[in-house]
């Protein structure tokens, strides 16, 4: 029996059953997350061909994709490889390795990067050394080079890449791996043609992490002379303080960010197998005995001392070194004003962060439809997004309300002058990490089943009290850990704060740069071993089981 | 008296999806009506609309003779007084048991409150629960605390949304006989979504079979057991086989022979076969191609001589074996039912 339905108009439900307030919030919430990125795109086609370029920006275009290239080889080696060491071999430490080669996550690499050049520049112990040895002219490659900033670069973000294949590796069940070993593959083969295809798609989302994080840096490769188009954008932006032209680079970096997300989605293919969730044991590991387990044990210490463990002995060793004042002294009144500045910094982006993911959450979980959807999609943006686009996005934005208010007869505008004031940095840091924070308050909105809702209401409590008495009980985890993620990523932020720092304000991490870049190794040390412990802290969390902080790209 | 619940040509689509499909529906006060129907009917988005979780695309809904949803109006699920309870309890984890049946209670005195809460666990006997947590009770007594929890408001209606599917096999009949005898007992008028026929037929007044967004029938258990509307409906609730009707001098007779019931018009028609209203003996034209021992029953396949195939349920202690030439016959007594052969399927 079958009837025709009823012709019948199905209405769009764009707004669906929520309630209006929340869901209106919640939209709006997403259109002035948005707003920067969009404000780029805007500015940088209305003024395409008029404003000025600098002469160089094609070989910055240039630097910027040999950059990319040799970030993503040298992750996907490091990261591809240890992961599968791990995961298929057993060796003495494995167990340790296989934590601790996430540990790198904690190192900034403008941290990293001034470490790298102290040992390893004309200068350091490294050169003079060989010098010693073999005389005045020996060769040695040029450190403070492209070749300097893959390196660096490749080994503070290859643990992104290691723990999505890791990930692909372990989910994938140990009977794909034993088919095709049955049928005749050998374990070399088999990775390659079976495994290594399977986890394409978290390898992808991996690299595309990688080339985020590589295009947003303008710090670190300025410790390497290298002139990316980020580079370019801040130097045009401090240099001139012409917006225009500094929108023309920022879009150029979007379309970067474009390029590598359409990559992403390529090699990703329509391939979705990865999210099966397979039975989980991974394959089964063998045993590499005598020299070869000892090796595949001194592959993964090397990686680990490189990134890790030696700059940190190397930042403690100075800051210790540094008592007889040569260093930062930790009373130095200075270095209290700037670790307030970064911690209130920190605290007010992350309430503000944490409010607005329960906003956004409370507003699905009412049902706001599709658009409410697309609003919370929508605060993934400043995530995904090279942190240059958001910073010239806010400055764009923040002078469009300035001539606004103005038309609108207010003397001054906002009296926010677009050259620099804290609270385009707060804007553009809660842009930029509102997404983190939507995802740990949206994890544990998660593991709310709608039924409690449902219940909640028909008991007959409003949205108001059913957020207060029955859901915000149940985030509390979520909150906290969103909270955490985002207080850390703002003291750590670097290329936001220089970029949009009014004359004056310092933070801990942009004081680290400024020794750095002065070759102040000393006093350097002490503030960024505070930001290494301090960054550390979401890495245990991650360690601990929760889930890969995905950047949950559009 | 007013009826708990009125729909009235109630539609809702998801997409190309209808899941309400112009419902009418009377519930009267105090009744308990089972909702059925294959997953994916409808039944689930039916309690939703009720609630007021899902709006209406078209038609309306009374409660308690007030309108909820209609064109202009639609109440939020807070300002209906409609209980909720569903198959995972969906209790409060971070509420005792006493917050949580008292949840639904804000605004009152507090000394009414307290009252009430001890009121409604002494009814589900949880009384010595009261201060204990959700995770720390039985399933069997979480929904208990589920049902005080709904029905401490005195809502106009219940709604129980597969109520006992995530309990045990071996608990489910004692939570289901206690808790629908909570719920006669405090005389509330209860609606309970289910996808077990022998649920359905066992504890409602009224049963409405759905399917596709459609309602295919509405009675008591027995009309819709004993007289289904179509072959969807009777193969639905029960084990059904159909055997073509011919009817010679006003008589209806089938393969098995003549037929009790009266024949209708004389379109083509089906007789409705349940296997308890067959009999078979040794020896005859047919053939027996499946026998399944139940325990109490045996349940045996026959092929007939047309090659259809009926089913019947053999007394404890008679065997019959597999190709074994039997013949059957229509059980003393039986009244089957005969369908316009076109409807159904």
């Amino acid at each position: 029996m079958s009837r025709e339905p009823a012709p019948r108009g199905v209405r769009r439900r764009l707004v669906g059953e929520g309630r209006w307030a929340w869901s209106a919030l919640a939209v709006l919430i997403g259109v002035l997350v948005a707003a920067p990125i969009l404000a780029v795109v805007v500015d940088g086609l209305v003024n395409a061909g008029s404003a000025e370029l600098p002469d160089d920006v094609g070989a910055m275009t240039l630097t910027s994709i040999w950059l990319l290239l040799g970030v993503g080889i040298g992750t996907s080696v490091l990261g591809i490889g240890l992961a599968w060491l791990t995961t298929a071999f057993d060796f003495p430490l494995r167990r340790l390795l296989s934590w601790a080669l996430v540990l790198p996550l904690a190192m900034p690499a403008y941290i990293l990067g001034f470490v790298f050049l102290s040992t390893f520049d004309v200068a350091g112990p490294v050169q003079t050394a060989l010098r010693d040895w073999f005389g005045d002219d020996v060769w040695v490659p040029q450190v403070r080079s492209l070749g300097g900033a893959v390196v660096v670069m490749s080994l503070t973000l290859y643990p992104y890449v290691y723990l999505m294949a890791r990930a692909a590796f372990t989910e994938q069940s140990a009977r794909t791996f034993d088919a095709a070993r049955s049928l005749g593959a050998g374990r070399a083969r088999t990775f390659w043609q079976v495994l290594l295809p399977l986890a394409r798609p978290s390898l992808a989302a991996g690299l595309a992490l990688v080339m985020m994080e590589t295009l947003t840096d303008f710090a670190t490769v300025q410790y390497f002379n290298v002139q990316t188009v980020s580079v370019g954008v801040y130097l045009v932006w401090k240099g001139s303080y012409d917006l225009h032209s500094a929108t023309q680079l920022a879009a150029l970096v979007l379309l970067f960010a474009v390029a590598v997300l359409a990559g992403e989605r390529m090699l990703r293919g329509g391939a979705r197998f990865h999210q099966r969730g397979g039975s989980g044991e991974g394959v089964a590991r063998v045993p590499l005995h005598g020299v070869r387990g000892w090796l595949a044990c001194l592959a993964g210490l090397v990686v680990l001392g490189a990134a890790f463990v030696l700059p940190v002995l190397r930042l403690a060793t100075w800051a210790w070194a540094g008592r007889d004042g040569s260093g930062t002294d930790p009373l130095d009144a200075r270095f209290g004003d700037y670790i307030a500045n970064s911690v209130s910094l920190a605290l007010v982006v992350a309430v503000i962060c944490v409010l607005l993911a329960v906003v956004i959450g409370h507003a699905q979980r009412l049902g706001g439809g599709a658009l409410v959807r697309a609003a919370g999609q929508a605060t993934t943006f400043g995530y995904a997004v090279p942190g240059a686009v958001v910073g010239i996005g806010v400055l764009i934005v923040m002078a469009w309300s300035d001539d606004a208010l103005v038309a609108l007869g207010v003397e001054g505008g906002t009296g926010l002058l677009i050259t620099g004031s804290v609270i385009g940095i707060l804007i553009a840091q809660v842009v930029r990490f509102v997404a983190p924070a939507h995802q740990a308050v949206d994890a544990s909105y998660a593991k709310i089943a709608p039924s409690i809702t449902g219940s909640a209401l028909s008991l007959g409590a409003g949205p108001t009290r059913v957020l207060a008495r029955v859901h915000l009980p149940q985030l509390r985890s979520g909150v906290t850990v969103a909270a955490v993620l985002v207080l850390v990523d703002v003291i750590k932020e670097l290329p936001l704060v220089l970029l949009l720092r009014p004359f004056g304000f310092t933070t801990v991490s942009v004081w680290v740069y400024q020794l750095a870049r002065e070759n102040f190794w000393e006093k350097a040390a002490l503030p960024a071993l505070l930001i290494v412990v301090l960054a550390l802290v979401p890495v245990f969390v991650l360690i601990r089981g929760r889930e890969v902080r995905g950047r949950n790209l559009p | 008296m007013t009826d708990a619940l009125v729909l009235s040509a109630v539609a809702k689509s998801y997409g190309a999806t209808l899941a309400a499909d112009g419902l009418d529906l009377r519930v009267g006060t105090g009744e308990v009506v089972a909702v059925i129907g294959p997953s994916g009917c409808g039944k689930s988005t039916l309690l939703r609309l009720i609630a007021g979780l899902e709006r209406p695309d078209a038609g309306s809904i009374t409660v308690a003779g007030q309108v909820v949803a209609d064109a202009s109006t639609f109440t939020h699920p807070e300002r209906r007084r409609v209980g909720l309870v569903f198959q995972d309890h969906a209790l409060f984890p971070h509420l005792t048991v006493a917050r949580n049946v008292g949840f639904g209670l804000r605004g009152r005195a507090r000394g009414e409150r307290r009252a009430r809460v001890a009121e409604l666990l002494e009814r589900v006997h949880l009384t010595q629960r009261a201060g204990r947590h959700p995770h720390q009770l039985s399933g069997g007594e979480q929904q208990r605390v589920a049902l005080a929890r709904a029905l401490a408001p005195d809502p106009a209606l219940v709604l129980f949304d597969e109520p006992f599917s995530s309990l045990d096999e071996h608990l489910r009949g004692r939570v289901r006989g206690e808790i629908m005898g909570t719920v006669r007992a405090s005389g509330a008028t209860a609606i309970v979504v289910t996808h077990d026929q022998d649920e359905a037929l066992s504890i409602a007044d009224r049963v409405v079979v759905m399917r596709a967004g459609r309602i295919e029938q509405v009675g008591s258990p027995q009309e819709v057991f004993e007289a289904p509307a179509n072959r969807f409906v009777a193969t639905f609730m029960g084990d059904a086989d159909f055997l073509p009707v011919t009817v010679r001098d006003g008589v209806a007779s089938c393969e098995l022979g003549e037929l009790p019931t009266p024949a209708g018009a004389p379109a083509s028609q089906d007789v409705v076969l349940r296997p308890h209203e067959v009999t078979v003996s040794p020896g005859g034209p047919a053939e027996v191609v499946g026998v399944e021992y139940h325990g109490a029953f045996t349940l045996a396949t026959v092929q007939l001589a047309s090659g259809a195939r009926v089913r019947s349920w053999l007394p404890p202690h008679t065997a019959h074996r597999v190709g074994e030439r039997v013949s059957a016959g229509l059980a003393p007594g039986a009244r089957p039912v005969l369908l316009d052969a076109a409807t159904g399927d």
